[in-house]
Order: C-alpha cells, then sequence, then structure tokens
C-alpha cells in the first residue's frame, strides 16, 4: 500500500522498461551486423570516458560518448591490416577492453574523484533520476528515428556488408552512425543495468528473437517484447525483494536464453 | 566514340610478393559471352574481383563504357565463388532478391522465375542448399539490370539440369544484350552457346580455340 501512496518506484520502473526497449532493439542491429564484441568494448570504454567529464565537469552523456568512440575508433586502427577470420581483431579488441577498464580505476584513483565504480559498473535504477529517463527516451527516438528512415541500408549491413559496398552504399558513414547510436545507448543504460552488465540485456533478447525470425522487422519487435518483459521482471523482483535490479535483470536474460533453448527441445 | 562495355588495360595484381597478373588486357562487348579458364591459383577469381572494383589493382585500369568505375559500380554484378553474404540473416529469398532494387517488385519475382526458384520465394534464405544459394546470387544481380555479369564458378555447385536451366539462362542474358564473364572448370553445358574462350596463365589472357 505504502509503495502506491508514495510511487518512488515509478522513475526506476519506466526506466528499466525503457532500457528493455531500447537495448534489445540496438542488440538485434549489433548481432546481425556481428558487433557484439566491439559493443562489449565500448560498454568498458564508457568508464574513462565518464570519470575524465566528471573531472572536468563535463555532461557524462558526452565523456562517456567519446570514451567509447574513441576506444573502438583505436581498436579499428589497430585490427586495420590484420588477417580476417584469423581471430587477431578479437585479441585487439579484449586489449582495448581491458586497457580502458584499467585506465578508468587508474583516472578514478589518481584524480581521486567521488566516483562510486559499483554504481557504474552494476548500475543503480533507485537512485536514476529524471535526466537518466530523458537520456533513454531520446536514445529510443533516435533509434527509431534511424530504423525508420535507414532501416533498408541496415539491412544491407547486416546482410552482406561486401554487396553493400559493391553498391556504393556510404558503409564507413552507416558503421559510424551505428557505432555513435550504440555508444550513446551504452550511456543511457549505465543508470538502469551498468556498464558491466547492460551487454545481457543487448544480446539475450535479440538472441531469442532472432531464432526462426522471417524478417528484420520481427526480429525487432520481438526483441522489444521479450526485453521489455525481462527488465521490469527484473526491477519489480528487486523491488520486492529488496536485490539490486541491474544483477536481476542480467540474470532473468540468462534465464530467456536457457528457456528459449528447452522450449526449443520439446 | 565507341567503347566497349568493359575494358582493362595492363591490369597488374600482386597477391603478398606474387605478382598474379601482369599486363593484362581485356574487352567486354554489350551481350559478349567470354569464359576464362585456368589451373588453381592462376588469378581467375582476383581478376573478376578486380574488373568489378572489388580488389584494387597494383597497375593498370577497368573502365565501363569508357568511365572509371567509380561511382558506376552498380551496373556490374559479381557473384563470387564463396559469396561473404550471412545466410543466416533472418530473411525470405524474396526479400534478398528485392534489396537491390526496391522500386521494382515486379522484378524480383520475375528474376527468381529467370533462375528457377519462384516456388521458394518465400523460404529463407539460411534454408536453400548450394546450388540455390548460387542461384538466388544470380537472381539478385538479374533484378538490380546489371549491365555486366561476373560469375566465378556459377557451374561448381550445380546438378546436372541444373547446369543446363544456368547455360540456357546465361545465353538468354547475352541475347538481351548483357554482357557475361564466367569462369569454369571441367564440362560445360550444351544450353552455353556463342563463347570466347580465353586461358589465364602466367598472368596474362590467351584466346583458345
Amino acid at each position: 500500500m505504502t509503495m502506491l501512496l508514495e510511487p518512488w518506484w515509478l522513475i526506476p520502473l519506466l526506466l528499466a522498461a525503457l532500457c528493455g526497449l531500447v537495448c534489445p532493439l540496438l542488440g538485434t542491429l549489433l548481432v546481425l551486423q556481428q558487433r557484439v564484441l566491439s559493443t562489449n568494448l565500448m560498454a568498458y570504454a564508457v568508464l574513462p570516458g565518464v570519470v575524465v567529464a566528471q573531472a572536468l565537469d563535463w555532461p557524462v552523456l558526452l565523456g562517456g560518448m567519446g570514451g567509447a568512440m574513441g576506444a573502438v575508433l583505436l581498436a579499428e586502427r589497430l585490427m586495420a591490416g590484420r588477417p580476417a577470420g584469423s581471430g587477431q581483431a578479437e585479441a585487439v579488441l579484449n586489449t582495448v577492453l581491458a586497457a580502458s577498464l584499467g585506465l578508468g580505476v587508474l583516472l578514478i584513483q589518481g584524480l581521486d574523484l567521488p566516483v562510486d565504480l559499483d554504481d557504474l559498473l552494476f548500475g543503480d535504477l533507485l537512485a536514476a533520476g529524471p535526466a537518466d529517463l530523458l537520456r533513454l527516451l531520446a536514445a529510443l527516438a533516435l533509434l527509431l528515428l534511424v530504423l525508420g528512415m535507414r532501416f533498408r541500408q541496415l539491412q544491407w549491413l547486416g546482410l552482406d556488408p561486401e554487396g553493400a559496398a559493391d553498391i556504393e552504399l556510404p558503409l564507413q558513414g552507416l558503421r559510424l552512425m551505428m557505432a555513435a547510436l550504440t555508444a550513446l545507448v551504452v550511456v543511457s543504460a549505465t543508470a538502469a543495468v551498468g556498464l558491466a552488465l547492460v551487454m545481457a540485456l543487448i544480446c539475450a533478447p535479440a538472441l531469442a528473437a532472432l531464432n526462426n525470425a522471417r524478417g528484420l522487422a520481427q526480429a525487432l519487435a520481438r526483441a522489444a517484447g521479450l526485453g521489455l518483459g525481462m527488465a521490469i521482471a527484473g526491477c519489480g523482483l528487486a523491488l520486492i525483494f529488496n536485490l539490486p535490479p541491474g544483477p536481476l535483470i542480467a540474470c532473468a536474460c540468462l534465464a530467456l536464453l536457457m528457456g528459449r533453448r528447452a522450449f526449443n527441445a520439446t | 566514340m565507341d567503347f566497349p562495355l568493359l575494358q582493362a588495360r595492363q591490369l597488374c595484381f600482386t597477391y603478398g610478393e606474387r605478382p598474379v597478373l601482369r599486363d593484362l588486357d581485356l574487352e567486354l562487348g554489350a551481350g559478349s559471352c567470354t569464359l576464362i579458364q585456368g589451373d588453381n591459383g592462376a588469378g581467375k577469381s582476383s581478376l573478376l574481383q578486380l574488373l568489378h572494383g572489388r580488389l584494387k589493382p597494383s597497375a593498370g585500369s577497368v573502365h565501363l563504357a569508357g568511365r572509371p568505375l567509380r561511382g558506376q559500380r552498380h551496373r556490374l554484378a559479381l557473384v563470387p565463388q564463396t559469396p561473404s553474404l550471412r545466410w543466416h540473416y533472418p530473411i525470405s529469398l524474396l526479400g534478398l532478391v528485392a534489396l537491390g532494387c526496391s522500386s521494382h517488385p515486379e522484378r524480383s519475382r520475375s528474376a527468381l522465375e529467370q533462375v528457377g526458384l519462384a516456388d521458394l520465394a518465400q523460404a529463407p534464405i539460411g534454408s536453400l542448399s548450394g546450388g540455390q544459394r548460387q542461384r538466388a546470387l544470380i537472381a539478385r544481380a538479374l533484378a538490380r539490370q546489371a549491365e555486366v555479369l561476373l560469375l566465378d564458378e556459377p557451374l561448381a555447385c550445380l546438378d546436372a539440369a541444373s547446369r543446363i536451366q544456368l547455360g540456357a539462362l546465361i545465353s538468354a542474358l547475352t541475347a538481351q544484350g548483357t554482357a557475361v564473364l564466367l569462369t569454369a572448370h571441367g564440362e560445360l553445358p550444351p544450353t552455353l552457346r556463342g563463347l570466347r574462350l580465353l586461358r589465364l596463365q602466367h598472368g596474362q589472357l590467351v584466346a583458345q580455340p
């Protein structure tokens, strides 16, 4: 009854729901474009960007996106010329990922900033405010706009990048746009699920949705629905049992994958 | 002034330190059908990719209708031996073919009929066999109405009936004015008519009787 009279849980629940929509929508595109590992790198590279932004009193969104974009561009530069399929690209991405995390921790200690590393890594829905909600709403609006205006080009990018180059689609521009969108979504989702856990919400609903999907639009709709369910379930359980929502949402995502597999088996 | 539809001049290509093509010249006219044969590793696939603009030559040039390829690559279609296409992608065969010609959906259906895959239009591309995938890519090129069709070993995965069907299709396309350049090993289907035979050896093309 107290919960209904004092709806302090409304913003966290709305934030979780928005996260549950945005992350899987983006994740479906990223899984199909085989960009999951670089997205994981971007998630961790948000950390040093956010720390620098706090030190310089810049907007967190700007710092986080700068860190993520800087890291992915650095990784792409280091990967250039390495043979495709040799595993070297993955090694480069993982090295930059680890270094980004290390740099973030070093900056926190070196600059002696009052940054709560746990909140950044695992999220803290209950401490989130309207600004976080607006950021996620903006990310969702932008993502839907891109999907509406560039749906066909995004299909090419995931289905046949070489073919897309053959018909002279602006591949570099599209990839840069996807990277910027990914950085925006990851930074915006930090408050809800944290940098370390956001990948679960990006990947799991997309994986479950892609199973036997007949088209990209269907996969996107399914992923958004599943993500919304996982996020609300995780957040609801966290509120009821007084547990951290980010880890619960991540565990709900794993349960979704396991459930999907069991369903397929039967 | 009349230009050949596709023209390669003094084309050189080096793979690592190994020279693959040396001062190679080639001209394709509209409605021509050219078959290139050669040993494994002779550079047939590299030549097709150079002509298509996927690879950059170390020297020489490729022109389409007298102008550099840049900005005109959509007028060519390459069906590679091992396509980079992600066959697990959630899209139907018709969706794949239509992706390149969105404003002309009727062309996609007609292209599928031409390659004998109309019955599978709604099938997910992941369910297609190797030979069907090859024909699906040819259908995509047809739907785009490419003026030059570059086919790398198009007969490789096909059964006898499909080879005959593809041979007839290529002959029909050349009769309509499309320039076709293909590579192939072994016996050719009898339906493939009017071929100019070239052999790629020591980095250069030699006419075959």
